[in-house]
């Protein structure tokens, strides 16, 4: 036995070298792209007019949906891609507001009956609560992640949850900090209200939210005594960034917060501008911003002053520049090389710019272009626990709950407590900056180490587990149902096509024979061969000990399906 | 970042009933790695450790470590959040420098000289950005932004023979820091009392393209988790805690995570760094209490510290660990000289590091910063000491690396602190 450096072992299993320290991966070239894809990118935005098949279909649902269900791959088959793109860009119809499931003889929401909504409730966090209080503030927040958790679950054929969440990474809040459910309701709304629509708008009922208002202390900002946190986070997160190179000065960080002072709440936790504490002076901004100087205003005037402040900021091309590279490293991969800087970041850059922001032109020249469609990038991203989570539920279908509210929140409840332990769950972005996969070097790699692999292994065994993810006063856990999945396969009965069929669904990566003969014969394994399984099954699905026969053998190879690193990829 | 208020269990759900698990009886075939690692050999059990605790929001340098021969001047700066002179906790050797009242339990480990102050740690050209500093303390360069961590290259340079993690975050997710060169250095640990069995797959991209080069990693990771996993259960088992200061679970989470630190230090992990974090200090409002700045968010954050080194350095002794285990502080930045009007304090520059062990020379290290008599809003601390001295005099005096690896920790020269 040698001892072994662990330069070395790197070497051994990456074929990289593990000589420190390498310069930043974002801008990086990558081995992979020097010695592999460079002529895709070439292309760069050009509309993609290759051929347009299942791969390339799946590629598209993989990344703008979370899972699809064989009805939505059906859907979509036999259209072209630009109608496909615009069912996918067309925003989800309007929703209902998350509502009461948690009173009971103990706990009695003062604002709102069972099953009514709590969001218009005029709770706030001024002063100390009552135990009782804070114990229905807790029902409430726990009420949004779960209503979230549903929202993403019920999604139809649009991008609009893909876009809610990518906004809320964007212009991050965490409702444990903002405290009151109310106003993280009101935080979050905006984000889906806008998600296909434009970013200033967006932006503009974000920041001036009572939800990011309290997250960034800047209800206890005044003229006196401006305070920094919003009006940095405004220009370092959510609009120029720190991508290299970019130059806003700390004087800029006061100034915008001079911009802010004012907007805070009224003692009913909405958003109110309070002119007296409102800095009316001029605010001057570096040259980075030209120079610009925000005419300071006094009374209700002064909450002006905020719309020219992100017009400032939206104009400087450093902003769309960086809103581009995240809407790359969300769709497409965690690097970006020169060429796709050059190709593909600057030109989305300037359809942002010449559409004022409005994302959906942008989203169209992404998703129906050439690089989007390069082999290279499909098959590339390591899944967010959302989209693995969610995807597979929605991909393989749950058992029902439908009928019963307060169950259905139980449910969505359990799946966000999972998500909470694969470090993704709504509304709980680690911090302001929201999720590090998005602007770390690592990327997608950051989603995995021993502690979340093990979470999203566990939880696709629970899943597949006769008792299912168990959730608080329902006697039937959450289950993947096995069964219906595959029986809309296109020959469930044939060992081969099941497996053929149901992997080519499941995942973008192609497996070798000797796994696929693996897994084809986990299905007869146990006695009677497949064939006969199914067969007797089909033709009388109500038989208790025939449906459980079929139910077992599927569990056990989609166990072993979905527990594979190939299943973790889109 | 949001105001600091302790961070509660984030796990607001009814947990959720566990399925049994059970290892498939698909057993693997081809392990890489495999023949790398044996199990327990001799070495183990006598390592040097380090813990890191990261003040995570930016610690208020001025109120945690408090230079009294500038009280005047301080009171004209931040007079809503400054400590009041009385209060403060005094240190034996130093008449000119005192501790925030929540730190008076620290004061006999200082005396003992089991404690040492490093001040005014920072960089040149400091960035006031949480997100781009901590980055820069963890990948221990200022350069436009570094792939790998200080303890991940220094991990990647390290001889390993068994199949302990070289390093351990506490929690969820692994820093920059313990990011090694195309693999994590070390593994995220979040309960040790639950693990989930699983088999990894046995496919290995060999290719070249970004999928084969993901799945690959994917791969390794697997297999690395279910290694680190065995040897982390055994000693999880094996240890315990045998201090009796530790408060009940959930009341002090970096109590929690310590005590986790020293049951798997106790329990022959050969594990050389640990992680651990402590949220909430990024205090632009409500630092301290109207009423009263030695309380309020800040105070209590201290007192979680003071509270869990007093029993962590008390579970080791009666251990018999105290003499391997050093723990050091750090925070991405300190915070503004002048306080804001909402009894908080904007993003800072240099603040001081704490170290606790044995066998160090103690006392103060570095000088305490001068505060001008009128300070503007933007004024900020100059830094005395690089933050990456302070690693580097770690890895070479405590843990006598070798310079050829301290370089790759750590590329570029910084004066040695002769701290022991």
């Amino acid at each position: 036995m040698r001892n072994i450096s662990r330069s070395d072992f790197l070497e051994i299993i990456s074929g990289r070298q593990a000589n420190a320290p390498e310069t930043d991966a974002i801008h990086r070239q990558s081995a992979t792209m020097a010695s592999g894809g460079g002529s895709m990118l070439h292309n760069g935005l050009a509309p993609y007019d290759g051929p347009w098949g299942g791969a390339q279909l799946k590629h598209l649902l993989r990344r703008t949906l979370f899972g699809f269900t064989q009805a939505d791959y059906r859907f979509f088959e036999n259209l072209p891609l630009d109608k496909c793109l615009d069912t996918l860009l067309t925003p989800s119809p309007d929703y209902t507001p998350p509502v009461n499931t948690y009173s009971n003889s103990d706990l009695v929401d003062p604002d709102a009956a069972w099953g009514e909504t709590w969001v218009h409730s005029r709770f706030t966090d001024m002063g100390v609560l009552s135990k009782k209080e804070a114990e229905i503030n807790q029902k409430r927040r726990d009420s949004i992640t779960a209503w979230w958790v549903g929202r993403l679950l019920q999604h139809d054929r649009s991008l609009t949850e893909k876009m809610t969440l990518f906004w809320h990474n964007q212009v991050s809040a965490e409702f444990f900090f903002i405290f009151d459910a109310c106003k993280s309701y009101k935080y979050a709304a905006p984000l889906r209200l806008h998600a296909l629509g434009n970013f200033k708008k967006m932006l503009f009922d974000v920041v001036t939210s009572p939800g990011m208002l309290r997250y960034l202390s800047n209800d206890q900002s005044t003229a006196e005594d401006p305070n920094e946190n919003l009006g940095r986070e405004l220009q370092e997160l959510f609009t120029v960034g720190r991508d290299a190179g970019t130059g806003y000065s700390q004087a800029d960080v006061m100034a915008a917060s001079r911009v802010l002072t004012g907007w805070a709440t009224d003692h009913h936790g909405d958003t109110k501008f309070h002119a007296v504490i409102h800095d009316t002076a001029d605010k001057v901004f570096s040259d980075f911003y030209g120079g610009k100087v925000i005419k300071g205003r006094s009374g209700e005037a002064g909450s002006e002053e905020l719309s020219e402040l992100l017009d400032m900021i939206l104009s400087v091309r450093d902003t769309a520049l960086h809103l581009s590279r995240r809407l790359y490293r969300w769709f497409v991969y965690y690097e970006i090389s020169p060429e796709a800087e050059a190709n593909v970041i600057a030109p989305l850059a300037d359809t942002l710019v010449a559409n004022d922001f409005d994302i959906v032109p942008a989203l169209r020249l992404l998703l129906g272009s050439k690089h989007f469609y390069a082999e290279e990038n499909i098959g590339c991203q390591i899944k967010n626990p959302i989209d693995h989570l969610i995807g597979l539920s929605r991909s393989f279908g749950l058992n029902d709950f439908s009928g019963d509210i307060g169950k259905q929140y139980s449910a969505w409840g359990s799946l966000a407590a999972r998500l909470d332990d694969m470090s993704m769950c709504p509304g709980a972005p680690p911090n302001v900056a929201g999720w590090p996969a998005y602007y770390l070097s690592a990327g997608y790699q950051l989603w995995i180490n021993s502690n979340t692999l093990t979470a999203r292994m566990e939880t696709i065994d629970a899943l597949l587990s006769p008792s299912g993810i168990i959730c608080s006063g329902m006697d039937t856990g959450i289950r993947l149902a096995v069964l219906g999945f595959t029986a809309a396969l296109s020959d469930p009965s044939d060992p081969d096509t099941l497996v053929r069929d149901s992997t080519a669904f499941l995942t973008p990566v192609p497996f070798s024979a000797d796994i696929i003969d693996k897994m084809t014969s986990l299905l007869s394994e146990g006695g009677t061969d497949w064939q006969q399984v199914w067969s007797e099954y089909a033709a009388d699905p109500q038989d208790t000990a025939k449906s459980k026969l079929a139910t077992d053998r599927l569990r056990n190879y989609y166990k072993y399906l979905l527990q594979r690193d190939e299943c973790l990829m889109a | 970042m949001p105001d600091g208020i302790r961070r509660m269990n984030r796990r607001f759900f009814l947990s959720n009933a566990l399925p049994v698990s059970v290892v498939s009886s698909l057993m693997l075939s081809g392990m890489i790695g495999r023949s790398l690692h044996t199990r327990r050999q001799s070495a183990k059990g006598k390592q040097k450790v380090l813990v890191l605790i990261q003040l995570d929001g930016g610690n208020d340098g001025l109120n945690t470590v408090i230079p009294l021969d500038q009280y005047k001047n301080l009171l004209s700066a931040r007079k809503n959040i400054l400590i009041p002179e009385a209060k403060v906790a005094r240190l034996s050797d130093s008449a000119l420098t005192g501790l925030h009242p929540s730190l008076r339990p620290l004061t006999a480990l200082y005396d003992n000289k089991q404690m040492t102050i490093i001040q005014g740690v920072g960089y040149d050209r400091a960035d006031l950005s949480h997100f781009r500093s901590i980055d820069i303390w963890h990948s221990g360069s200022s350069a436009d932004t570094i792939p790998t961590g200080w303890v991940g290259r220094w991990v990647d340079k390290g001889e390993y023979v068994n199949d302990d993690p070289p390093a351990i975050q506490i929690g969820s997710s692994l820093p920059k820091m313990l990011q090694g060169a195309g693999m994590h250095a070390g593994m995220a640990l979040s309960d040790i009392d639950h693990f989930y069995d699983y088999v990894p797959g046995m496919y290995d991209a060999a290719g070249r393209s970004r999928q084969q080069r993901e799945l690959s990693f994917l791969h390794h990771t697997g297999r690395q988790s279910r290694r680190y996993i065995e040897s982390v259960k055994i000693a999880a088992r094996a240890g315990h805690n045998s201090s009796g200061l530790y408060p009940s679970q959930n009341e002090n989470p970096l109590a929690d995570q310590l005590k986790v630190v020293a049951r798997l230090i106790a329990g022959g992990l050969s594990t050389q760094v640990y992680s651990v974090r402590l949220k909430g200090f990024d205090t632009h409002s409500a630092q301290v209490d109207h009423s009263d700045p030695s309380r309020g968010i800040h105070a209590t954050l201290l007192s979680q510290l003071a509270v869990a080194i007093t029993a962590f350095q008390d579970d080791l002794a009666l251990l018999g660990l105290q003499d391997r285990v050093l723990t050091m502080t750090y925070s991405e930045f300190g915070r503004r000289i002048k306080s804001n009007i909402s009894f908080g304090s904007d993003h800072g520059t240099a603040a001081p590091v704490m170290i606790f062990g044995t066998g160090m020379k103690g006392g103060l290290v570095g000088h305490n910063p001068e505060i001008p008599s009128k300070v503007s809003a933007m004024d900020n601390l100059d830094f005395q000491i690089d933050f990456r001295s302070v690693y580097t005099s770690i890895l070479k005096d405590w843990f006598h690396t070798p310079q050829e690896r301290i370089s790759a920790a750590i590329p570029d020269t910084f004066p040695f602190l002769s701290l022991f």
